[in-house]
């Protein structure tokens, strides 16, 4: 996927636009006999109205768990150990687990990545649409069972009718991702949170799943908050991005601020590492060194033992986030 | 086992001719065993201490001077027939001798595993949800003990503790429902054992599930997502072992049986074994692999029925 | 595979220590029942029946005046020799069968395995007294019967092992380098499987001794006076209102033991299966 900016599908969100939701200083740590390990320490992170959110980062680097302590499923050994989680102004990490349960799927809602682990491969289609729209809008079986057939059209299922009567496993991939959407579409949710929504499918399928989600939004007006490795997807489809490592946000703005002026070198190294189409490579361009070990961070920043320019500073302290442009970054090359 | 990915007519006429040719394989063992015993057949067969003529005309009605093969089409249309022969012992005709005995057998054991589910499932349930608890922990060791106590031991203690001393239970026979409950209980209880522990195994592995994270994201009440979601896909192994313990428990009451003096088949085969009486002992094990064999044919079909993976295959 | 290692973690587990402590018990008192024991099993004391306890008798008499507590030793020996009587030719005939039919395949091997299932879809009681109807009543009828009935699973268990090493490399190695069959077994093959088959012969000498005394106690196993569990606890049932002792020693000396068994086989197999992990 190549990184073509697509301004035009991307709408100018500018401050005075409502936020749904804050992250305020978010650590979350997994304890087992052995060691600690901080998957998420201390991130600051807010998705407005309507708008589409990317949170890039390689495998470890806490965006899942994030996403997980929005909904309030973080289980032992998880523990979430500070911070604030603001949904609309009333934080989440002070409710109840009724009350959360009323918010999950209702008004916070998730797409998993694997689809053909995440249906219940013993209730047809129909029956686990339906429940999420029996359980909290307290419609009657039938009615619920209609409404999930609009979703599947919704989604653009062909067939829907027959499709409620179906079983997960005969389905392909791409549709049981659409089921998937159409679960958390039902109830019309403020915000969608899609973790890796596309990495199990084939390429073909990915970019009509993701036009599916940009379409939601555009209809519906729901925030997404798209959780990816892939640096393609963020570029393609998110209005804002957020960069994480380590646990830690390393930078977040607008997406092609950011795409354009990193300020932080491993965010431009995640660019660069990306082949191009109209370019001449004989190598790629990868990032030296290995992510470290999540029980035993660095002192100072987390990214300083791979990054090319570190100095003395950056392996001692840990940067602050300060605004560069129209972003925010966390790199003392920025002064 | 590997099962066919197809629902529908062909897939059941196929299992269909398969158990029916298990049925044939089995009558066919069942009926060589007489001769696998180390005796001649027709002495084997009228008895001990009876007078030689009496023997040769038994073999000559059973057809035991001709060859294998006449004898046992012989012998398979006089079964088909009803006639399973006459008891040594008893000199009665075999066969309602023996169903009426295998009705016993199967009260005592639907009791059995009635008690054995209602218990049994709930504990392993709550052991899988709560696992490494102290309701976990003392569930799994209740079970293991469940398991390695002798049936005929925890029959003698219930009939010391409910009998004797508290003279609440009747010990021994049969006719009432009070007649059930101890020798239920005794019975139970290692199947008991084993349905928890199944049923905490299986529901750890249902709960590791993605569907089950899925599940709870949708804000479900958690008895949904236990019941529905959960059970349902744990109870599928659960079944075909709770088939399979009433099979077990049919044939081998046998124990149970004897500690209580319940007239049942497992007792009558025991009986038929120490006295020699052949001819029942041939018919007990009969009826027995006929119920093993289509117990294990049901199970099958239970399975194929649950799963929509296999009902429906691609 | 470090024993030394491999004890500590099976320490590690409470409950297959306690399991493990009951064995090693059973064990000394089954090898030193001779010694241990103050009179001889079949001696009887007419003119002390059915005591409870005491100083000369430590566990009681039964209802010859026999001392309980050196039938019960007696019976841990007769018990110990029966479990590893069973799983020296149940398990070693089922390993030979299983190693064969898996190591072969084709044919043979569906028509061997079709044959294990079948058996072991019954339970080892039932089998029993069918094998006893035939071999005859008695304690050597008895194990035969056991041992037979415990064989499909450590053929199944074999199978299945060798299929899962039969096509890694350092085997087909051997094969080019022109082992024979047999020894591309014992040396390859087989050491894989050892730890499968040293839980299941735990837990099937456990389910042995519950099965054979099951056997004496309807009379099919043991002969009627001998001094096995199974037949203690059969004798025990017509005086269990006035002497309830006679039928407890021996009866918590079965379940005591089959519990041990089973403790420590789970727990061996945990250990096992967390090192696969």
């Amino acid at each position: 996927m190549s990184l073509t900016l697509d301004r035009n599908s991307r709408q100018d969100r500018s401050s005075n636009q409502g936020i749904l939701l804050s992250i305020e200083h978010l650590a979350v740590r997994f304890s087992s006999r052995e060691r600690t390990v901080h998957a998420v320490n201390g991130i600051d992170l807010s998705i407005n109205d309507g708008e589409i959110l990317g949170l890039v980062g390689e495998s470890g680097s806490g965006k899942s768990v994030t996403a997980l302590s929005i909904m309030g499923l973080i289980r032992w050994p998880g523990k979430i150990t500070g911070g604030r989680i603001l949904f609309k102004g009333e934080d989440l990490l002070g409710k109840s687990k009724r009350e959360m349960r009323g918010i999950r799927g209702d008004r916070i809602a998730m797409i998993f990545q694997d689809p053909a682990t995440s249906l219940n491969p013993v209730l047809t289609i129909g029956e686990q649409i339906a429940e999420i729209l029996i359980y909290h809008k307290n419609l009657a079986k039938a009615d619920a069972l209609r409404k999930a057939e609009e979703m599947l059209d919704v989604v653009r299922i062909p067939n829907p009718e027959r499709r409620l009567k179906e079983y997960p496993h005969q389905l392909s991939g791409g549709m049981k991702q659409r089921v998937m959407i159409a679960i958390a579409l039902a109830c019309h949710p403020e915000l969608i949170i899609a973790d890796e929504p596309t990495t199990a499918l084939d390429v073909t399928i990915q970019s009509q799943i993701l036009d599916l989600l940009k379409d939601l939004r555009n209809q519906y007006g729901a925030s997404i908050l798209v959780i990816t490795h892939d640096i393609g997807i963020v570029a393609e489809m998110a209005d804002r991005v957020a960069v994480m490592y380590c646990g830690k946000i390393l930078g977040q703005g607008d997406t092609d601020s950011v795409l354009m002026n990193p300020a932080h070198p491993y965010i431009s190294a995640l660019i660069n590492a990306i082949p191009k189409l109209d370019e001449e490579r004989e190598t790629l361009d990868a990032i030296p060194g290995t992510v470290p070990n999540l029980s035993k961070l660095p002192r100072g920043c987390s990214f300083s033992p791979r990054c090319k320019y570190a100095k003395e500073i950056c392996f001692d302290k840990e940067p602050e986030a300060r605004r560069i442009g129209k972003m925010i970054a966390s790199c003392w090359l920025n002064g | 086992m590997d099962r066919v990915r197809r629902h529908g007519m062909d897939f059941l006429i196929k299992r269909v001719f398969a158990i029916v040719a298990t049925l044939i394989l089995a009558s066919v063992i069942v009926f060589l065993i007489i001769h696998l015993i180390p005796g001649d057949p027709a002495e084997l067969l009228a008895g001990p201490g009876v007078p030689k003529n009496e023997v040769e005309m038994i073999r000559k009605t059973m057809g035991l001077d001709k060859n294998l093969l006449t004898q046992y089409i012989l012998w398979f249309s006089r079964l088909l027939r009803g006639d399973l022969g006459k008891s040594l012992v008893f000199g009665d005709s075999i066969l309602p001798l023996i169903l009426e005995r295998f009705g016993n057998t199967f009260l005592l054991s639907l009791f059995a595993i009635l008690l054995s589910v209602v218990i049994g499932i709930p504990l392993g349930m709550a052991s899988a949800i709560k696992q490494n608890s102290s309701v976990d922990i003392s569930v799994m060791v209740i079970s293991i003990i469940g398991i390695s106590m002798p049936i005929f031991w925890i029959g003698l203690i219930l009939i010391l503790v409910f009998s004797v001393d508290l003279r609440l239970l009747p010990a021994t026979g049969s006719g009432s429902f009070a007649h059930l409950i101890l020798p239920g209980v005794a019975l139970g209880m290692n199947s008991l054992a084993i349905i928890a522990r199944m049923t905490r195994s299986s529901m750890l592995e249902i709960l590791r599930q993605d569907y089950m994270v899925t599940a709870e994201a949708k804000g479900l009440p958690a008895s949904v997502i236990i019941l529905k979601h959960a059970l349902r896909n744990a109870l599928i192994p659960i079944v075909t072992i709770i088939s399979m313990q009433f099979g077990y428990l049919l044939g081998g009451a046998v124990l149970t049986e004897t500690v209580f003096v319940y007239p049942g088949l497992g007792r009558l085969l025991v009986d038929a074994i120490s006295r020699r009486d052949y001819p029942v002992v041939q018919a007990c094990i009969l009826l027995i692999v006929v119920l093993f064999i289509v117990i294990n044919f049901l199970v099958d079909m239970a399975y194929t029925y649950m799963d929509p993976r296999i009902k429906y295959g691609k | 595979m470090n024993t030394l290692r491999f004890v500590r973690k099976l320490l590690r587990n409470k409950l297959a220590t306690i399991g493990g402590l009951i064995v090693l018990f059973f064990l000394v008192i089954a090898v030193l029942s001779s010694p241990l024991a103050q009179y001889d099993p079949m001696e009887q004391h007419l003119d002390a029946v059915l005591q409870k306890p005491s100083g000369q008798y430590w566990l009681g008499t039964d209802e010859l005046g026999r001392d309980i507590m050196t039938r019960v030793l007696c019976g841990a020996r007769t018990s110990l020799i029966i479990g590893l009587l069973v799983i020296l030719i149940g398990g070693t005939l089922g390993v030979m069968i299983g190693s064969i039919s898996g190591y072969c395949g084709g044919l043979l091997d569906v028509a061997i395995m079709r044959i294990m299932d079948t058996v072991m879809a019954f339970p080892t009681l039932l089998l029993s007294l069918l094998f006893v109807t035939i071999i005859g009543i008695g304690l050597e009828g008895a194990v035969f019967s056991v041992a037979l009935a415990s064989l499909p699973r450590f053929a199944r268990l074999t199978r299945g092992s060798v299929l899962s090493v039969k096509e890694k490399e350092y085997v087909e190695a051997a094969h080019v380098i022109g082992q024979s069959h047999i020894k591309i077994l014992m040396k390859h093959i087989l050491p894989n499987c050892l730890a499968p088959i040293i839980v299941l012969s735990t837990l099937t000498i456990g389910n042995s001794i519950l099965i054979v005394s099951g056997l004496g106690f309807l009379g099919l196993g043991a002969k009627p006076g001998a001094a096995e569990w199974g037949v203690m606890l059969s004798n025990a049932r017509g005086f269990l209102r006035s002497a309830p002792h006679v039928a407890m020693f021996p009866g918590v000396a079965i379940a005591l033991t089959v519990l041990g068994f089973n403790l420590l086989g789970d727990g061996i197999r945990d250990v096992f299966d967390v090192r696969q992990k």
